[in-house]
């Protein structure tokens, strides 16, 4: 029954599709409460001489497809994925935080063939779900015997520039620009920093930079 | 479009993706306030755990401090004792409460022993020793509760004389009488807790750990034997004077005494602490609680047991350290250390404890009885109680509390923590950066 399935999903995607694309990036991450409270972590434990490293650098890779149309703005969908991971290394203390996004989105795709040859540019909107979780020494920390965890929900858009090579398509670098306003379950700074007091709000704001190369599969 | 074309949007797009980053990088420090224009003195009062923690943390800022304390010895609630038996005692504060906190954090990087605590419950009840009571008296976390006391939901909820003292114990716990805790308030802060719920001992003593790690560093800088009697807040210098006379002055304080002392008023503000802040004060409950520790030739006991009406909660202290001696702790709160406290002296209040071990183990305390130590917070001069708890109708008068007067005035201790750490060193500990960063941040 899953092999129908997925032979009935891969088909259609097929017979439908314009453009089917994987991609890989570098994902640049800037959120000020993150900061904070990683900063404040760091402000309180002088007695860990490896400071704990912001988010700032992750990966990111990412799945769209579009369908098939005649005008220049085409539609599809997109399912990407954000990791990023910070850790200070300290005598008997390894403390690492892990942040993952999942984004499920729906993008437009508009290239101009005439004017900007090979470039393109997509718009997507997503929703995004996150965790962040921390161990130390290799270890999860727990919480009421489970993993302690903060869990997150947002939106996200994003713009993006693309290229595509004109000799062979089936690479093409990209930039992309994002934006979102994201609500984590109030965990988010007592996992980072074990406190609740100094940054209240479980709103968080991240804006995002993208350099990566897309795979063209169809 | 053309080669040149395609070249020049391509440079610039590879310029923007590399030094756009590199820009923002460049103004994303790792921690706060690295470079601190703050260059005035501080004076924290108290050295408990909260005055000892922020006093560590400016240390480690290069910022000029001093710390006043009142008694003769710094640790506030957190004391030690190692002639009484062949293992040391916490006079105070001895379990470490979860490890989702900063002093779990110092304790692994500092390689400081500490033992899980994972002893099981023996309930005294209807005069006999239960492993297990017929209804679980665990509801005190449930939502939407009344703010009544927790002896009065207990009695709404239909748990009758038989569990009285087993209710006892869990205000206990909370540092209270089970007549005067909050059942909502508690929980509404129990909400905030997140450091887990396993309980730790030291192998040596929570005082150790705060000794060797938090307060040598910063030893120059204690002061003992000072009594703070007033602080004159009315001009940019802040004028303390203590008992002797002698005169301080600091650009800012942090108050970091007992809330038992605020209560009391017994340091003189000029000019007065605002209405509001004294009636937040008023708010914040802090009950008597004496610790009482009892060797035995023997063994005889459980290692927890639950629900005396003398003391509510005994505990083997033998759990977590290396030694032989049979020592069990007595950990009586509210209104079980008001009586006792009552009693008038150590021999009558080890008398009435050897009672009640003897009703629940047929004699077999007085028998096996060596000596005993009492440390009664409720007696200590700077102290005056155990810790603070949730009162009927605090609301949010620990937040009240908390709040700096005139940027000048800074409140931290345990008393002041919002974020469901009152009570505990950890908690006190985290009000102290708390107020460094407040200090700092408004001083840019």
């Amino acid at each position: 029954m899953k092999k129908l399935i997925l032979y009935f999903f891969f088909t259609s995607l097929t017979c439908y599709s314009q453009e089917t694309k994987l991609s890989i990036s570098y994902e640049y991450i800037y959120s000020p409460q993150f900061d904070k409270s990683i900063q404040t972590y760091n402000f309180d434990r002088p007695f860990l001489k490896e400071k704990q490293p912001l988010f700032i650098n992750g990966i990111h890779s990412n799945f769209n497809h579009t369908f098939k149309n005649e005008i220049q703005l085409k539609q599809g969908f997109s399912i990407g994925y954000s990791y990023f991971r910070s850790q200070a290394n300290n005598l008997n203390f390894n403390n690492t935080l892990y942040l993952h996004f999942i984004q499920l989105g729906y993008l437009f795709h508009y290239q101009n063939s005439k004017r900007l040859i090979g470039f393109y540019e997509n718009i997507q909107i997503n929703c995004v779900l996150g965790g962040l979780f921390k161990n130390i020494n290799d270890q999860a920390t727990q919480f009421e015997e489970h993993r302690f965890k903060s869990l997150g929900i947002g939106g996200e858009i994003i713009g993006l520039i693309g290229y595509n090579f004109q000799k062979s398509d089936r690479l093409s670098p990209f930039i992309s620009i994002g934006y979102s306003p994201y609500y984590f379950c109030p965990n988010t700074e007592a996992l980072l920093n074990d406190s609740k007091g100094l940054i209240i709000n479980p709103w968080v704001n991240y804006f995002k930079f993208n350099l990566g190369i897309a795979f063209k599969i169809k | 479009m053309k080669r040149r074309e395609f070249l020049k949007n391509g440079f610039l797009i590879s310029i923007g993706g590399v030094l756009i980053p590199k820009t923002i990088l460049s103004c994303r420090k790792e921690t706060l306030f690295e470079e601190s224009s703050f260059s005035g003195k501080v004076i924290i009062i108290g050295a408990g755990a909260a005055g000892l923690y922020a006093g560590y943390i400016l240390k480690s800022k290069g910022i000029d401090f001093q710390i006043l304390e009142a008694s003769n010895k710094y640790g506030g609630r957190i004391g030690k004792n190692d002639s009484f038996a062949d293992f040391p005692i916490d006079n105070g504060a001895q379990w470490l409460h979860g490890k989702n906190n900063i002093l779990s954090d110092f304790i692994l990087s500092s390689n400081t022993k500490i033992t899980l605590d994972d002893t099981e419950n023996m309930y005294w009840f209807k005069n006999n020793l239960v492993k297990e009571l017929p209804k679980n008296p665990e509801i005190f976390d449930e939502d939407n509760l009344p703010d009544v006391s927790f002896q009065q939901y207990a009695n709404q909820k239909e748990f009758g004389d038989d569990y009285k003292y087993i209710i006892e114990n869990l205000a206990g716990d909370q540092g209270a009488s089970a007549s005067k805790l909050s059942a909502y308030w508690n929980h509404q802060e129990e909400i905030n807790w997140v450091s887990g719920d396993d309980d730790y001992k030291f192998e040596q003593t929570y005082f150790d750990f705060i000794e060797t790690q938090i307060a040598k560093p910063i030893n120059n800088e204690i002061k003992l034997n000072t009594i703070v009697k007033s602080i004159d807040y009315s001009s940019e210098i802040i004028t303390i004077i203590d008992s002797n006379n002698q005169k301080y002055t600091a650009n800012k304080v942090i108050i970091t005494v007992p809330i038992s002392i605020l209560k009391k008023n017994k340091i003189e503000f000029t000019p007065h602490l605002p209405n509001e802040k004294t009636e937040a004060f008023s708010k914040i409950g802090m009950g008597a609680g004496m610790k009482v520790f009892l060797k035995f030739s023997t063994q005889f006991y459980d290692d927890n047991i639950v629900g005396g009406s003398i003391c509510a909660a005994y505990a083997n202290e033998k759990i977590g350290k290396i030694g032989e001696d049979n020592v069990l702790l007595a950990f009586i709160m509210g209104e079980q250390a008001e009586y006792l406290t009552s009693l008038g002296n150590d021999d009558a209040i080890t008398l009435k404890l050897l009672e009640e071990l003897d009703l629940m183990y047929n004699n077999q305390a007085t028998k096996s009885f060596i000596s005993s130590y009492v440390n009664n917070f409720t007696n200590k001069p700077f102290i005056e109680g155990a810790y603070s708890y949730s009162t009927i109708n605090i609301g949010n008068s620990r937040e009240k509390a908390a709040e700096s007067i005139d940027n000048k005035l800074f409140f931290a201790g345990e008393a002041m923590n919002l974020n469901g750490h009152h009570q505990t060193v950890f908690g006190a500990a985290e009000t102290g950066y708390r107020e460094v960063i407040n200090i700092l941040k408004n001083n840019k």
